[in-house]
């Protein structure tokens, strides 16, 4: 229990110390202060940019050191705790005649000019009871998500690149290049905020800042949704988010899609203030910050920047009087975020000869990247696919990267209500930002979870189509209830089943270590090699997840592709010898039993099984994972 | 005479300019503006749209849950 609250604790130093980096940021900027949720939103958000960034400028001088951290952690946590009282203060002294006014004013903010938001001619008004309820069913959600996340790291990726690569920086002290880590010249903006967590407490706290990310994404998306919805309704599509299965899974695990997805929304959310509703123009700015965070996260973030684009090129050809404002206030947003994120793109430029490798490798060079293979493309790239995409993605998500990632039937059963409700001002733009992003999706990478950018935006659409469900005649209007409530009910159950397994570590009552132990395949290799293996160690490995092992890690098939040292052996007898001249000491072989999950190259198996006089098995075991996949590893010494 | 009022009424902006000078001015205004018309209730949805929306609705949560359970594979 205690290391459970020690790692919350540490996540919410750091959020607090982002509220108070990034609130007299906010208040320099003089927008965003609508009230205290847009307030903290925002604070948060660019609180987050900054600090991450910060952390990757110290890493890039080499200064990555733990004090340096916490020095940082505790300013900004003294300054976010000043702050926080200085909010709650100035509310509670607040005259009624200054409430009224802040009303009015947000009110006021609320009208999107060019589109009116709805007002309540004939919309459904929410009852006193659905706030309370949508808040309990989302909180539910959130709860369940959070007892997953306190529980040690077990995610693939997360051990092999999102917990690994900010480990290794924090141990070198600087953002070194990695050469036989394809993720390591990635935009880590989202790692670099892991790398915060790890300095402070460990692994847990890292995962837990990606489902603080998750509430945040919440609550943009209720920032975001407010000019267009008005305030009722855009908290309920903010509670929306936290049934989505997609982002209560990710926020279980430290990924980075959920982190992604905050930032574009807040992007879309400051843009619209700007170039929709006219609001003022140092939105750009504000928006310019978060594009940078989302730039910063994950490449992703240029397919949405695309279809943003395309929404203000419609608006700049449909608003001849306020062209000019807008190319200023685009070129300032864009000038930004290239600022804040551009330090991704010239460190993988710098190291690899292509600013987003490994992707454009045709078109911009640089080195030659790994083989997608046919499995991104799942319906491949005919257009005629195109509209069956939403069905196929919503039924057999495991064709695009896995159930655990998929969005649910809400969106696909709801949109296509949309036909039948009156215009909603500003969906039409929402829909286009949506279409172009889809269609871009489509082209380049098929994975369900590429997709949460979208939720947000399509939760605008379930949300008016809810306001709208009062016109349906009475018999048609209880089936859709009823089968809504059915698909959210799937939505929570999908939230709170996470805890399945996990309430136990999370309490406390069972340690991580044997949590880990009957969990996480790799762990004993790594408790043996942590124990037993010397610091001058180093292991070349079939298996990728590496986060658990505390000598230098190197993963076989990247050594292989840059080296092919398999290619170069005059016979199996030599691959000890060849590999020692490399500087590895150790293997871990690991082979897939049968064909139930995972799949491993089994090159390096077979050479080592051909050299049995150079290779020294030191310990061999089994692991059944819960997908029924039966893993054999083996920890061999190089002789 | 009574347009200004209207026009104020209208006006968001104005409400925040002066806010004893607002309220005395709504009380006027509500004395002699007649009160504002009935706002017309939002049509209907076709009983056949809603049909084929709940219908729709019905089919997708349908092969869902069958794709989910396993009874359903691509």
């Amino acid at each position: 229990m205690l290391e459970s609250l020690t790692s919350t604790v540490a996540v919410a130093s750091i959020a607090v110390a982002a509220f108070g980096l990034g609130r007299p940021l906010l208040r320099g900027l003089a927008v965003g202060d609508d009230d205290a949720l847009a307030t903290g939103v925002w604070s948060v958000a660019l609180g987050l940019v900054c600090v991450a960034t910060l952390l990757a400028v110290l890493g890039l001088a080499g200064l990555l050191y733990k004090p340096v951290i916490a020095v940082l952690t505790l300013v900004g946590g003294a300054w976010g705790l000043v702050e926080l009282v200085r909010a709650l203060e100035r509310q509670r002294d607040s005259r009624p005649l200054e409430r009224n006014r802040d009303t009015r004013a947000l009110e006021r903010t609320r009208g999107s000019r060019p589109f009116e938001p709805p007002r309540d001619d004939g919309l459904l008004p929410q009852g006193a009871w659905l706030p309370y309820v949508q808040l309990g069913v989302a909180g539910l959600a959130a709860a369940g998500a959070l007892v997953a996340a306190l529980a040690p790291p077990t995610a693939g990726d997360a051990l092999c690149y999102h917990l690994e690569l900010p480990r290794t920086f924090l141990r070198e002290h600087a953002l070194v290049y990695l050469p036989d880590s394809d993720n390591c010249t990635f935009p880590l903006l989202i790692e670099m905020c892991y790398l915060w967590a790890l300095a402070l407490d460990g692994g847990v706290a890292a995962q837990l800042v990606h489902w603080a990310f998750g509430i945040l994404l919440a609550l943009a998306t209720t920032v975001m949704a407010r000019p267009i919805l008005g305030k009722a309704w855009a908290s309920s599509a903010g509670c929306l988010v936290l049934l989505v299965p997609g982002v209560t899974n990710q926020m279980t695990a430290p990924l980075n899609d959920v982190g992604l997805a905050a930032f574009t929304t807040l992007a879309l959310a400051a843009w619209w203030r700007a170039a929709v509703d006219d609001d003022d123009s140092r939105w750009y700015l504000v928006g310019g910050l978060v594009l940078g965070g989302a730039l910063g996260a994950k490449y992703l973030a240029l397919v949405f920047i695309l279809s943003l684009a395309a929404a203000g090129l419609w608006l700049w050809w449909r608003q001849p009087g306020r062209r000019r404002q807008m190319l200023v206030g685009t070129a300032a947003m864009a000038v930004i975020a290239v600022s804040v994120s551009g330090l991704w793109y010239v460190r993988s430029a710098w190291h690899r000869g292509n600013p987003v490798y490994p992707f454009f490798h045709e078109q911009l060079g640089g080195q030659a990247p790994p083989d997608p293979g046919d499995g991104k493309l799942a319906l491949g790239r005919n257009p005629l696919a195109l509209p069956g995409a939403p069905w196929q993605l919503t039924i057999f998500p495991e064709r695009f990267g896995g159930r655990g990632h998929q969005l649910g039937a809400l969106f696909l059963a709801t949109l296509p209500g949309l036909a039948v409700c009156r215009r909603l001002r500003g969906w039409g733009l929402l829909l286009g930002i949506s279409l172009v992003y889809f269609a871009c999706w489509f082209l380049l990478r098929q994975n369900v979870r590429f997709l949460l950018p979208l939720v947000p935006l399509a939760l605008v659409g379930v949300a008016w189509f809810w306001m709208e469900w009062h016109r349906l005649p009475r018999l048609p209007g209880v089936l859709v209830a009823g089968v809504t409530a059915l698909l959210l009910g799937a939505g929570l159950f999908a939230g709170v089943h996470r805890a399945c397994g996990k309430l136990a570590v999370a309490l406390g009552r069972e340690s991580r270590e044997s949590y880990l132990l009957r969990s996480e395949p790799t762990y004993r290799a790594a408790l043996y090699a942590n124990l037993v293996l010397g610091e001058g160690a180093h292991i070349l490995s079939q298996e990728h997840r590496s986060f658990y092992f505390q000598p230098r890690f190197t993963r076989e098939s990247i050594y292989r592709r840059r080296t092919a040292y398999d290619q170069s052996l005059e016979s199996a007898s030599t691959l000890s010898g060849r590999l020692r001249e490399a500087g590895f000491t150790h293997l871990l072989l690991a082979e897939a039993e049968n064909d139930a999950g995972v799949r491993y190259n089994a090159t390096l198996s077979r050479l080592a099984e051909a050299d049995e006089e150079g290779v020294r098995c030191l310990t061999e075991y089994r692991f059944c994972d819960t997908d029924g996949a039966i893993r054999r590893y083996r920890l061999m010494a190089l002789r | 005479m009574i347009a200004p009022l209207r026009n104020r009424l209208d006006d968001p902006a104005a409400s925040e300019r002066n806010e004893p000078l607002e309220i005395a001015r709504q009380i006027v205004a509500a004395a002699l503006l007649p009160p504002p018309p009935e706002k017309p209730a939002a049509p209907r949805v076709p009983a056949w749209q809603a049909w084929l929306v709940a219908a729709w609705m019905a089919v997708v949560t349908l092969a869902y849950g069958l794709a989910m359970i396993g009874w359903w594979r691509p």
